[in-house]
């Protein structure tokens, strides 16, 4: 009964398309919208970092190392003398560009192999799978080491070596997905008008599964920040003296005993960073689909 | 005879962001034992809430019973506490739900489901309980041995009679049974049907029967009252309401099913949709649809008329409407 | 059942047998040679030539992977460590009790503590207790472990003086990193508890039994939480996984020694065989407890332990499905 009062609603509304719908109903959904502001902030701290850092980021300075919070250096300054503020803004562009990097290259590898592999079917996805049980039997941070340690720690190869390890799991996903659509009436129609497969699984398979695949995108990007700096910890992923959030809080473990604001800013700005890119995608989910809604 | 329930000014609503929907508005209703009663009317008109507010079930939030009362032995389970109708839910009124794939718990077997409620409500050994689960099993016409399988061992119709076992399995004097056989198939929906009128004659229980299908009414009820938009709209015998119907709602009703004793060409099915009970019309709420509608329909709200013999109807009309029927 | 089980084990064989492969294959195309980590500063081309030939690197890459299958799988030998020139599998075997321990009690924490949490939280929905522990859980499934560690240790150790800032040598050693392992783990099994809870909550075998006259705290623990269950116990072979990887940077930062420990160090000296063996010994139990986990499933619902008894692969994988999409939830 509540749910046919609910269903006739929709008649009343004003109907709209459906991009307009999924921003009309993220709009309402207060967490996310926060969390959007966040990163929308955070892309921009890092685009404009050269003007808004008030030092030079490798600039060191001796005599003011270890300064506390004050009106010169409002997050103080590193064990170098660096300030902290200036390093942040720019170690964001460093974090942010390698997990764009890493989730553009997961969620570009997962959508091929997933999607190819659940159209297809037959032998091909039975390997496929069988591989990918392989990897998905080592835990992700493992596997992160092991492919981090073998490509080196440039920025590329720690992307890469992130983007390696979520692959399996993504592409999974989009097998699922990709086999409920491959029964569709619609592929059988695209199939009858002699479209070729690669031509099907471009204009209607892959379109198909856009939603959850924005979805894990936003999920994606908070994961990736957190295992760049959780490689950083561990001494790999991006090097010192290059500014990052992981190795500037992985340098303050050092001092942890006399100096807080060098462990304190960084873990902030990863654990919101994260938030907002969990908050996002649930609030892209249950937007995108109000039947997933929990 | 004895009246076992009696539902006095019930409304119940569910408040929820989209506005306040009013499920079930100031009905009134008795059940005498031993006597089946039919509650008839489409989808979302009140009835399952009518059912869930007599065993106090209805969920809360959203839903709200607003006022009335529902005298069982002349005291109001509504004013209750929940230790007291917890005792009176499962043994004096239990109910048999509408769809028997989701009733069962899946994880539990159907014969630890039909003990629980009989150690519950009776002084007994879990021997004991179980041996009257495996005798409801077989009076349902399902072997002892299949007391220890689980409700996905059991098909659509066997589930049902599980359900039905669990129900009867206290000798409850009131049995709310709320579309029994909707999700049946066809041919089992008559074993079904027959099965709970047996056993209720046998053990004189009473029953409100919840339904859509008026063979099932004309079949197994002694008295009928009709539900639209949550209001019971005509009430009467079997006898009164097949004969002397007075309601423009029943008489919709009837003419939109197919008939094989008279020579119809064609089914006259009634126009329009049923109100979004979230904002019901002005005045009677039938009355868009109502092909005898006039002014004073859309601006007065009909009171209940006994048109005589405990006849009730809701219609301003109903007897204008009953003569040139009759007269038809 | 037993034909169940051993089908399982069986087909965990394959899985195991390709993590050794795709470690070592990973491994094998590093660029830096174990020889510098052996020689140190006094490496030349020809002193590393010499070195790779004694270690055998010098082989064909089947040869090699052939040999260290063969030992692993014969004599559970993984090896012989660059930088401490023991067998690993030695260094391993001394290391692991303590990971066990610290990761195992993260996830009975994380289980009892989040479950609990996550039940009263459904159970009271719309109450304050719900919304507070639901944002409380928001919030920490985003802090990541490392850095709550640090805080911690800032906090309590260095700053109030209560705990020990590293080590394990007295039972306040354990706990900061235990709430380190645990938090994130408490909020993720908390949430997901709770959604599974209120979805059969609605379930209509709850209306059933709420119609048989059961006070509702029999409702709850009869008919709610072990239907509610069923999904959680799924994912928490996956959690051991997680739990243990946890350690990793929660050792390091405690200073404590046990496997995160040492593949800390592995990673530092370039001492890449440790660091194989270390993760081949992790996925090899983590694989195990995930096996556990699925046969545990299978006893608490009727309908998935009809489907391996009664037939085949093909429900078996329809499963296998469904659990998938959990974890990756998760």
């Amino acid at each position: 009964m509540i749910r046919k009062a609910v269903s006739s609603q929709p008649k009343v509304r004003k109907r709209r398309g459906r991009f307009a719908e999924t921003a009309h109903r993220l709009s309402k959904n207060i967490p996310a919208m926060c969390a959007l502001c966040f990163v929308v902030l955070l892309i921009m701290s890092a685009v404009f970092a050269p003007y808004l850092a008030p030092y030079d980021y490798a600039k060191q300075d001796l005599t003011q190392k270890f300064v506390t919070p004050n009106l010169a250096h409002p997050l103080g300054t590193d064990n170098f003398g660096r300030d902290i503020l200036s390093r942040l803004l720019f170690g964001g562009r460093i974090s942010l560009l390698v997990s764009v990097m890493a989730v553009a290259m997961s969620v570009g590898g997962a959508l091929i192999v997933g999607s190819a592999v659940g159209y297809f079917g037959g032998a091909l996805d039975n390997i496929v799978m069988r591989i990918l049980d392989v990897f998905m039997a080592i835990p992700g941070m493992l596997l992160t080491i092991v492919f981090s340690v073998a490509l080196g720690t440039t920025l590329f190869d720690t992307a890469l070596a992130i983007a390696l390890t979520s692959i399996p799991a993504l592409a999974r996903q989009l097998r699922a997905s990709t086999l409920l659509i491959r029964d569709q009436e619609y592929i059988e129609a695209a199939k009858s008008f002699g479209s070729s497969h690669w031509r099907i699984i471009w204009k209607h398979v892959i379109p198909n599964t856009l939603a959850p695949v924005i979805v894990q995108t936003s999920m994606r990007l908070g994961e990736a920040i957190l295992a760049i700096s959780g490689m950083s910890i561990l001494g790999l992923g991006v090097q010192p003296p290059t500014p990052e959030w992981g190795n500037i809080l992985a340098s303050g473990q050092e001092y942890i005993r006399t100096y807080w604001p060098l462990i304190t800013f960084p873990g902030i700005l990863i654990g919101l960073a994260m938030l907002s890119f969990n908050l996002l995608g649930d609030g892209l989910r249950d937007a995108m689909d109000p039947r997933l809604k929990k | 005879m004895d009246t076992i329930l009696e539902i006095k000014d019930l409304t119940i609503e569910y408040v929820t962001e989209e506005g306040t929907i009013h499920a079930v508005n100031h009905i009134n209703l008795s059940i005498e034992e031993g006597k089946t009663v039919g509650l008839v009317g489409e989808t979302g008109s009140g009835k399952t809430t009518t059912a869930l507010g007599i065993l106090n079930l209805v969920p809360s939030p959203p839903g709200q019973i607003v006022s009335g009362e529902i005298l069982y032995h002349g005291e109001d389970l509504l004013k209750m506490s929940k230790g007291d109708i917890q005792l009176i839910r499962g043994a004096d009124i239990s109910m048999i739900f509408q769809d028997p794939m989701t009733a069962l718990n899946p994880v539990h077997t159907v014969g630890a489901q039909i003990a629980e409620v009989v150690s519950l409500h009776q002084d007994c050994s879990k021997e004991e309980a179980w041996n009257r689960a495996e005798e409801m099993l077989e009076l349902v016409g399902i072997t002892r041995e299949r007391s220890h399988e689980y409700p996905h061992q059991f098909s659509g119709g066997m589930k049902q009679r599980v359900v039905i076992a669990m129900a009867l399995a206290c000798n409850p004097t009131l049995l709310l049974a709320d579309e029994p056989t909707t999700a049946l198939d066809v041919t089992i929906q008559a074993q079904v049907l027959e099965m709970i009128n047996e056993l209720k004659n046998r053990l004189n229980t009473s029953m409100l029967l919840i339904t859509h299908d008026l063979g099932i009414v004309a079949e197994t009820c002694d008295n009928v009252a009709i539900m639209y938009a949550g209001e019971i709209v005509e009430y009467g015998t079997l006898e009164q309401m097949f004969t002397r119907t007075a309601h423009p709602y029943t008489l919709g009703l009837f003419e939109s099913i197919p008939r094989l004793d008279t020579d119809t060409n064609r089914l006259r099915p009634i126009p329009g949709l049923m109100p979004d009970p979230a904002n019901l019309p002005k005045g009677c709420a039938f009355q868009p649809r109502c092909p005898y509608a006039q002014e004073k329909c859309s601006k007065e709200k009909p009171l209940t008329r006994d048109l005589g013999e405990g006849h009730l109807v809701q219609c301003h009309f109903a007897k204008e409407i009953g003569i040139e029927k009759r007269r038809d | 059942m037993v034909k169940y089980i051993v089908k399982r084990v069986l087909l965990l064989i394959p899985i195991v047998l390709g993590a050794v492969i795709l470690v070592f294959t990973i491994n094998y195309f590093n660029d830096s040679s174990p020889a510098i980590t052996i020689l140190g500063a006094a490496a030349t081309p020809e002193k590393i030539a010499v070195v790779e030939a004694e270690l055998g690197l010098d082989r064909p890459y089947f040869v090699q992977l052939g040999e260290y299958l063969w030992n692993i799988i014969t004599k559970l030998d993984f090896g012989k460590s660059y930088s401490y020139n023991v067998p690993c599998s030695e260094l391993i075997a001394s290391r692991f009790p303590v990971t066990a321990v610290l990761g195992l009690l993260g996830v009975i924490i994380s289980v009892v503590i989040g479950v609990s949490l996550g039940i009263l939280a459904a159970v009271k929905q719309y109450s304050i207790f719900d919304y507070g522990s639901t944002l409380l859980a928001t919030v920490f499934s985003a802090v990541p472990n490392f850095w709550l560690a640090m805080m911690l240790m800032l906090v309590f150790s260095v700053k109030l003086r209560w705990f020990p800032v590293s080590g394990l040598s007295t039972w306040k050693g354990w706990i900061l990193p235990l709430i380190s392992i645990s938090i994130g783990p408490i909020s993720l099994f908390l949430r997901m508890t709770r959604s599974s809870i209120l979805e059969v909550i609605r379930q209509d075998y709850v209306r059933t039994a709420r119609a048989k006259g059961l006070p509702e705290h029999k409702v709850i623990s009869h008919h709610v939480i072990k239907n509610g269950m069923i999904p959680v116990a799924t994912v928490i072979g996956l959690f051991v996984g997680i739990s243990m990887t946890g350690t990793i940077m929660i050792e390091k930062i405690f200073n404590i020694s046990g496997l995160g420990l040492l593949m800390y160090g592995a990673i530092n000296t370039n001492d890449f065989i440790l660091l194989q063996g270390c993760v081949i010994v992790c996925a090899i139990i983590i694989s195990g407890m995930t096996l556990i986990t699925d046969i545990t499933y299978a006893f608490i619902d009727p309908r998935i332990r009809a489907q391996y008894v009664n037939s085949g692969r093909k429900k078996r994988l329809k499963t296998k499905t469904i659990k998938g999409s959990e974890g990756e939830r998760a």
